[in-house]
This record gives C-alpha cells, sequence and structure tokens, in this order.
C-alpha cells in the first residue's frame, strides 16, 4: 500500500518537475550558454544596456509603489469593513473583493473606456471644460499604478479582515483601561498586531505587480517593465536576451517566494497563541454617521463598478456611431449579433471555453493528488511536491510562458523536450501550469480539515474503499475542490500573459482576440468579448469560487 | 473457548515498541476493558482488532478465523471512536444507515433498522437532525447506534466517554452498559479511568508500556494486584519497606510484625508492602502496631483520610472511619483481620518504580496525572 503510494508520488513528482521545474531548468541553463558551454555574454549584455537596466528598475519601483496605494486603499476599507456596520455591508463586501477574480486584461480595457483618451469619463470632462484635447492620457507609469491599485488593494483588503477576525477584543480593551486614547490604541496595540498580516498583503501585492502584464503592455508604451520587455525580445527574435530577462525576472520572483514561505513558517510558530472573542462591530451612531457611511459605501462600489459598467456600455455601441458625442447615441445589440453570427468571431470563445475547461480538469486531478500526497508522505518527497505546487504562483506568467516557448519548440525526445509550441496542447499545458497552484493550494486547504478518522469510520462499517471515497471523503473535500476549480478555470479563461507568447492562430483565446479587435478599432467587439469574460468570471467565482479567495 | 483471541501481539512504531507479547481473550457476551495510562497500548490494540493497524507478530482470531490481516471493512465488528467521527455532511438517520447502505441493504429494510436503533438510543424523533445540530451527549448515542446498525459480532469503543461533561459522563457510562447487557454484545472498550473500567468492565486488562499487567476482574485487580503498578494504577496505596519473615509474616518497622497476602512466592528477605486505606486503623501506639505521627486530614464522608508519616519517613494514608486523632498527634497504624493487604511484593519488583514516599501513599494521586 505505502509502496504503491510512494510510486505513485514519485510519478506525479517527477510530471510535476517536468511541467513546472524543467522548462524553467532549461531556461537557466541555456541563459548561461549550457551545455554548450558557460558564456555570459548574454548577461553582459543586459548589464550593459540601458534600457534592460531602465526595465529592471521600473518594475521594481512600480511594484513598490503598487503596494503602498494597495495599501493606502486596501487596509482603510479592511478596518472599515470589519468594525463598522452600516446599511448594504454584506453586498458591497461581496462587490468589493471582485477586481480580483475578475481577469486582468478585462479590468485595463475597461479603464480605457472609462478613462482613456476616448473614455466616457474623459470626454465628460472635455465636454464640460470645453477643452480641445482629452484633459489627460491614459499612458505610461501613472495608468499602470492606477490599475494595479485598482485590483490589488483586494489582497490588503483581504488580509486586514482576516487579520481583525482573528484579533482578540480583550487587548484593546487592556489598552483603555490602561487609559490609551483610540489613536494610542491604533498605533501601539492594533497596528502592530496587524504587521504580520500587513507584511503579507504586501509580499503578495509586490509579486503580482511585478508579474503583471496586461497593464504595462496596454497602455505602457515606450515605458517597458521587465515582462513586457521579455515579451519584446521574444517577438523582436533576440531569445538570448529574452533568455536572460527571463531568469532575472524569475530569480526575483523565486526570492519573494522564499520570503513568503519563511514568513509563512515564522507565522505557524507564533500563531499558535490565545485566541479570544473578536471585537463587535460599531454600529454606527446617528442618522448622520450612518448615511455617510452608507453613502461612502456606495459611491465606492460605484466606483469600483465603473469600469466594468463602461465595458457593458460600449458593448452596445454599434461600430462607428459614436464619434465626438459626449455620450453614444445608438445602442444596439448588433456587436452581440455579429459575434454570434460569425463563426470566426465565435471561434475564441469556443476555444477559450474547451481550453480552459480542459485545464481545470487536468490541474485539478494533478493539483489534489499531489496535495494528497504530499500530506500523506510528510519527509523530503512530501516537501517538494509541495513546493512544486507553490512555485507557479511565485513565477509571473511572462516568465512561465517563455520557459515554455523555449523548451518545447525542441525535439529532443531522450531528455523529455517535445515540439508542443505552435500546437493545439501548447495552450493548454501552459494553463495547466498556471492553475496548478490554484487547485493544489485548496486542495491541500481542504485535505488538512479533513478529518481522516471519517475514513476509518467508514470502513469499519463495511464500506469499501470506493464507497468511501464516493460517500465520506469526496463531498467533504467538495467545497474545497470545487472553489480551487472556479478560480482556476477563471485563470485559464481570461489568461492573457502566456496566450500572447504561445498561442496559435487556429488556438487563439478570447484575451488574444480582445487585443486585435483594439487594434482593428473594433472596440465594441472587444468589449462584448470582454463582458463575456467578466460574467463568466464573476458568476463563477460568486458561485464556488469565494471559500479561498486570497 | 474465548470468542476473540489476541495471541502474543507485537507492535513497534518505528523503533518505539508499542505492544509485546499481548495475550488476551474476550469472551462471548462480556465487555473487556483495555485500561492503562496514555501511551500504554490500549487504543493500538484496539485499532489491530478493529484492523487499523497490522500487529508484526501474533495473531487476532475469531474462533476459527484468523482475522489479523483482514481489512477492517470485512470485519463486521462496531466501533465507536474516541470523538465519534460521525459524518458531518449527513443527518442523524443517514449516519446510522451508512453501514447497511455500503453493504447493499435495501432502502425499506434500511428505514425499520434506523428506526429500531434510534428507538434503542432513545433518539427516535432527530433522525432528521444534522450532526451539529445536537448535543454532545446525543452525538454519543449516534455512534453507539451507527456502530450496532449493521449488526456487528463485537463492539469495539474507543474512550467512548471522553468528550463529555462529568456528569453526563456517569449518566451515559450506566445506560450504555445496561444497553450492551440488553443487546447482549461482545464488547471491548477502552479507557484511561479506573472508575470507569470498574463501572462496565465484566473484565479488565491493565496495559502498561505495552504490557499486559493483569487480566482479571475488577475485584482481582483491586484485591490481588500482581504487580505494584496494578496496585498503584486502581485504587490508592501507600507502600512500606518490609522484611519477610520465614513464617510469612512480614515486619514493617522495629518489633512490628503483620499478617500479608503474598503477590508472589516470597522467601525470606526484603519486600515492599501495600496497605489500603480501608484495611486497616488507628489505635494508641502499642504492640503490633505501627506509630506514626499525624500530618494532615481530609474528611471524605464515609470516612476521613487521615496522612501519617512514619519515623522512618514514609507517608500512609488510612480511611479512618471513626473518631480520626487529630493533626500531630502520635497515633499507631493496625491492619484490619481478614482484609486484602497488607500485601508484599518482591522488593526488586518495585525497584523500577519506587515510590519515593512523598509520592507513593499520597491519596490525591490519580492514575492519570
Amino acid at each position: 500500500m505505502l509502496g504503491r503510494g510512494r510510486w505513485l508520488a514519485v510519478a506525479i513528482a517527477a510530471l510535476l518537475i517536468w511541467l513546472v521545474g524543467y522548462p524553467l531548468l532549461i531556461t537557466f541553463a541555456e541563459a548561461l550558454g549550457l551545455p554548450a558551454a558557460l558564456d555570459l555574454s548574454a548577461f553582459r549584455q543586459f548589464v550593459e544596456r540601458e534600457d534592460e537596466w531602465l526595465a529592471l528598475w521600473h518594475s521594481l519601483w512600480i511594484s513598490a509603489a503598487s503596494v503602498l496605494l494597495a495599501a493606502a486603499i486596501g487596509v482603510p476599507l479592511g478596518f472599515l469593513f470589519s468594525r463598522h456596520q452600516f446599511p448594504g455591508r454584506r453586498l458591497l463586501g461581496s462587490l468589493v473583493v471582485l477586481p480580483v477574480a475578475l481577469p486582468p486584461l478585462v479590468g485595463v480595457i475597461a479603464f480605457l473606456f472609462l478613462y482613456g483618451e476616448s473614455g466616457l469619463l474623459t470626454r465628460g470632462v472635455q465636454q464640460i471644460l470645453g477643452l480641445e484635447q482629452a484633459p489627460w492620457r491614459l499612458n505610461g507609469a501613472g495608468a499602470i499604478l492606477l490599475v494595479h491599485a485598482y485590483s490589488m488593494y483586494v489582497f490588503f483588503y483581504l488580509f486586514t479582515r482576516a487579520a481583525l477576525a482573528r484579533f482578540d477584543a480583550s487587548v484593546l480593551e487592556a489598552s483603555a483601561s490602561l487609559g490609551a486614547g483610540r489613536w494610542r490604541t491604533l498605533t501601539r496595540v492594533t497596528l502592530p498586531l496587524l504587521l504580520p498580516a500587513l507584511v503579507g498583503a504586501a509580499l503578495l501585492t509586490f509579486m503580482t505587480a511585478l508579474g503583471s502584464f496586461s497593464a504595462p503592455y496596454l497602455y505602457g508604451g515606450g515605458f517597458r517593465v521587465l515582462p513586457t520587455q521579455i515579451v519584446a525580445s521574444k517577438l523582436n527574435g533576440q531569445l538570448e536576451m529574452a533568455r536572460v530577462e527571463t531568469v532575472m525576472l524569475a530569480t526575483l520572483a523565486f526570492l519573494g517566494l522564499w520570503l513568503v514561505r519563511r514568513l509563512d513558517r515564522d507565522r505557524q510558530v507564533a500563531g499558535g497563541g490565545v485566541r479570544g472573542v473578536a471585537p463587535s462591530r460599531r454600529q454606527l451612531r446617528g442618522r448622520g454617521a450612518r448615511a455617510a457611511a452608507g453613502l461612502a459605501g456606495w459611491a465606492l462600489a460605484l466606483f469600483l463598478l465603473l469600469p466594468h459598467l463602461t465595458l457593458v456600455l460600449v458593448s452596445f455601441v454599434p461600430p462607428a456611431t459614436w464619434t465626438t458625442q459626449y455620450l453614444p447615441p445608438v445602442l444596439d445589440g448588433s456587436n452581440y449579433r455579429s459575434l454570434m453570427m460569425e463563426t470566426e468571431r465565435l471561434r475564441p470563445v469556443f476555444n477559450s471555453l474547451w481550453m480552459a475547461l480542459v485545464a481545470t480538469a487536468v490541474a485539478l486531478v494533478l493539483g489534489a493528488t499531489a496535495a494528497r500526497l504530499a500530506l500523506r508522505l510528510r519527509g523530503r518527497l512530501g516537501k517538494l511536491l509541495e513546493l512544486l505546487l507553490a512555485v507557479p504562483w511565485a513565477i509571473p506568467g511572462t516568465v512561465f510562458a517563455v520557459a515554455l516557448a523555449l523548451t518545447f519548440s525542441v525535439r529532443e525526445l531522450w531528455i523529455g523536450r517535445f515540439v508542443l509550441v505552435g500546437t493545439v496542447w501548447i495552450l493548454p499545458l501552459a494553463y495547466v501550469v498556471r492553475s496548478l497552484p490554484v487547485t493544489g493550494r485548496s486542495a491541500l486547504a481542504g485535505l488538512r480539515q479533513f478529518d481522516e478518522r471519517l475514513e476509518d469510520a467508514a470502513q469499519s462499517l463495511g464500506a469499501s474503499r470506493s464507497y468511501t471515497w464516493r460517500k465520506v471523503t469526496l463531498p467533504l473535500l467538495k467545497p474545497a475542490l470545487l472553489a480551487g476549480a472556479a478560480l482556476a478555470f477563471i485563470t485559464a479563461l481570461g489568461d492573457f500573459v502566456t496566450s500572447i507568447v504561445l498561442y496559435t492562430y487556429d488556438t487563439r483565446p478570447v484575451s488574444v482576440e480582445i487585443l486585435s479587435s483594439l487594434r482593428l478599432q473594433d472596440t465594441g467587439v472587444a468589449a462584448v468579448y470582454g463582458v463575456f469574460l467578466m460574467v463568466i468570471s464573476a458568476t463563477i467565482f460568486l458561485l464556488w469560487g469565494r471559500q479561498e479567495s486570497v | 473457548m474465548a470468542f476473540l483471541e489476541l495471541d502474543r501481539i507485537g507492535k513497534r512504531f518505528g523503533s518505539t515498541r508499542v505492544l509485546e507479547d499481548v495475550t488476551a481473550g474476550v469472551v462471548e457476551g462480556e465487555t473487556l476493558v483495555l485500561l492503562g495510562p496514555s501511551g500504554s497500548g490500549k487504543t493500538t490494540l484496539l485499532r489491530i482488532i478493529a484492523g487499523f493497524e497490522t500487529p508484526e507478530n501474533g495473531s487476532v482470531r475469531v474462533g476459527d478465523e484468523d482475522v489479523t490481516n483482514l481489512a477492517p471493512a470485512k470485519r463486521n465488528f462496531g466501533m465507536v471512536f474516541q470523538h465519534y467521527a460521525l459524518f458531518p455532511h449527513q443527518t442523524v438517520a443517514e449516519n446510522v444507515a451508512f453501514g447497511l447502505a455500503a453493504q447493499g441493504v435495501d432502502r425499506a429494510k434500511i428505514a425499520t433498522r434506523v428506526e429500531e436503533l434510534l428507538d434503542l438510543v432513545e433518539l427516535g424523533e432527530l433522525g432528521a437532525r444534522a450532526i451539529h445540530e445536537i448535543s454532545g451527549g446525543q452525538q454519543q448515542r449516534v455512534a453507539l447506534a451507527r456502530a450496532l446498525a449493521p449488526g456487528p459480532r463485537l463492539l469495539l469503543l474507543d474512550e467512548p466517554l471522553s468528550n463529555l461533561d462529568p456528569t453526563l459522563r456517569e449518566r451515559t457510562r450506566r445506560q450504555l452498559r445496561e444497553l450492551l447487557g440488553r443487546v447482549g454484545m461482545t464488547a471491548v472498550w477502552v479507557t484511561h479511568e479506573q472508575q470507569e473500567a470498574f463501572d462496565v468492565g465484566d473484565r479488565i486488562a491493565l496495559l502498561d508500556g505495552g504490557h499486559l499487567q493483569q487480566l482479571g476482574t475488577a475485584e482481582d485487580l483491586y484485591q490481588r494486584p500482581a504487580t505494584p503498578f496494578v496496585a498503584d494504577f486502581v485504587g490508592q496505596a501507600s507502600w512500606l519497606p518490609g522484611v519477610g519473615e520465614a513464617d510469612g509474616s512480614v515486619s514493617v518497622a522495629a518489633g512490628v510484625r503483620w499478617r500479608a497476602t503474598a503477590a508472589d512466592e516470597l522467601g525470606e528477605g526484603p519486600v515492599e508492602v501495600l496497605l489500603r486505606p480501608e484495611d486497616c486503623r488507628l489505635k494508641e501506639p502499642g504492640e503490633g502496631r505501627l506509630p506514626a505521627r499525624v500530618t494532615a486530614r481530609r474528611f471524605a464522608g464515609f470516612a476521613t483520610y487521615v496522612e501519617l508519616v512514619t519515623d522512618d519517613g514514609r507517608t500512609l494514608t488510612v480511611a479512618a472511619e471513626d473518631g480520626a486523632p487529630e493533626v500531630g498527634a502520635r497515633t499507631g497504624v493496625e491492619p484490619i483481620p481478614g482484609r486484602p493487604s497488607p500485601r508484599s511484593f518482591a522488593a526488586a519488583m518495585t525497584e523500577p518504580r519506587r515510590c519515593s514516599g512523598a509520592d507513593a501513599g499520597s491519596p490525591s494521586r490519580s492514575p492519570h496525572s
């Protein structure tokens, strides 16, 4: 029994290494000129070229600034929702986390339609002020930061809420009984206790921003960050440079992963303390205060939803009808109709759906099996499995895309390299790798909560292994697995980062089609695709995905 | 011949031996209690009987059938788990029906049987409840009904009462014992509490460090403990050093010789003498009485526990039924004739756990502290 388990573990570990570790290893090795000879000339070139340094520098400061902005929004929001009671709190609570579930590209184009040069708001301001030109342009670092802040505050919001929920109210009471005022309690008690959670959120935000691709790609223009620099090098055929850039970005990401894991370990050690009663929610007193909080809440919701509402609006604007007016003069369903009628336009939808489905199914089975084995085996093999499940989470999509592209464009069967680039299978494979940490992590969480004695109980009642699995294990793990699958599906469905590097014309997914529609000035159709991604992602997330939203 | 036979069971986890050469039998219809402190191997032994663990050596037999390597699902033993292990996603009735459904019994039969069992454990009207909607005591009864539903030939109970609060525990214990007797169930019951073992066990197997210390009735264990460990674990014990004499008596101090029962064939020489608090009385110091000074008194209703220290510094406890002397008074300890103690053990046997004077006689010592 244990023997069979171990062989399966070795097989799964080998498969995971081949999928996750191997492409990275190949990329690192080839960047160093191996296996031919150690050759650092590409690195020398990287060091000598100013634009490369600039991209690295941009990546770092954009990520740091994203952390600050996201914290500035997310932490107060977390406090507001944890500590205060106001009308609509629950509904708003669900809306507030939505940006993290929507494909980044959708957010990016929604912002474009709202705040872009010919965006709804921009036109409005231009009209009101009677300006000749648009009052601002949505590009460069500012635009990137705006989008980052808009989606990444969710990390701070969720971490703050989770930490506040674990908070022991008696600590606050103790502080107050010792004569500390509210400000002193906040700065001397609450914030220090919150620090680990905030550091965790900061790291997560930093790494997400570091790997962010959609916003810099669409808004960056000449402002390059590492991910966009990599894709540019790759498209220009500068493979050597692309490799080196990939290695640099991957190294940064690994550093981040190492930090996160260290932090998690420390927290596990320190976290076993006393659990108290969380402070009760304060009902805001006075009609004025309540109305103000409610108003602020709804204004916030509107602000959060406005880009997506704009997206919906634009999807109803027929081609070439909205020229200089403030509001679109004609609204009808012609974009939707044209999408339904033309098979070529429907094709990306089918592509995205089937590829996401296949990838989710594979990632679910692989992730759950690996998670179960990781917990069963413990030891070194177990640790390795857990690490392999975590790596693709930390590694930016661009790195993986380039690593896969470089590894699987060569036919060397004896070292496990096939030509997959240009085939139907490369994108689903990339999606599987990207989804693994999501399905793996939720399976791990589910299994950690699962009481194995229930399986013993079932067997002592005469149930066979398969009956036990069907009637006890699976039903109890289902919520966790479903949440993992839901998030994996959303990730794969809206993927842009890996798709833009690896797609072929026949397998182009919706995200790539959005980009080409935009290039063809087909904004209505691009919006329809965006609405499609948005509706499916939001629905799936709200139905099944919320169990594990960090 | 016993219904269930455990023959020289041995088990190790890694390099730790948890069971060594344990041989025991369960007679049809009886409740055998596996008693012992934590780490004694009692739960491992139960899991070996259930089939969740396989012993390194030895065998488990039911009649002529060797079940040592049989899968748990095929043994037809019911089990009540320590934390009940009720299926949280199923209702009370679904939990009880689980075993029958797993074996493909048809629905109508299942429904009747579930009803029958819920009535048996007095939960008739709670069948549709979710597990988290019923109390701890009710959960315990659901676990019992679930284990009994498939009609097992043996019921295993792993500390079935440890999750209940003390007042409920005693009542449930009685109900459970009564119910097992009513359905004529053969059972193996694991506990670390001596009182529980005495209450529910027809016989008790006392384990320590993976070894079977003694197997017998509660009276056997209490009155005729085979080892000092048994004497200590079951009831209160005071220990005095003594010397065995040629005529079978023991001398516990200069000029103080008592008649004593013997745990072993003892020759002349040093022994450890067990004294139960209720087997002796306090008199004026004198002939055949062990001189001692009163250090504390504790009133316990039917008697007063008097703590004493002898001239050579040993402590002991005596239950005085009438008129306990004041603290500080000098008194003499005298065994009541015809009682099971004093009981002498070869001094060598007590060596490993030689109870230092202060500790051994203390009546507050609980076996599971």
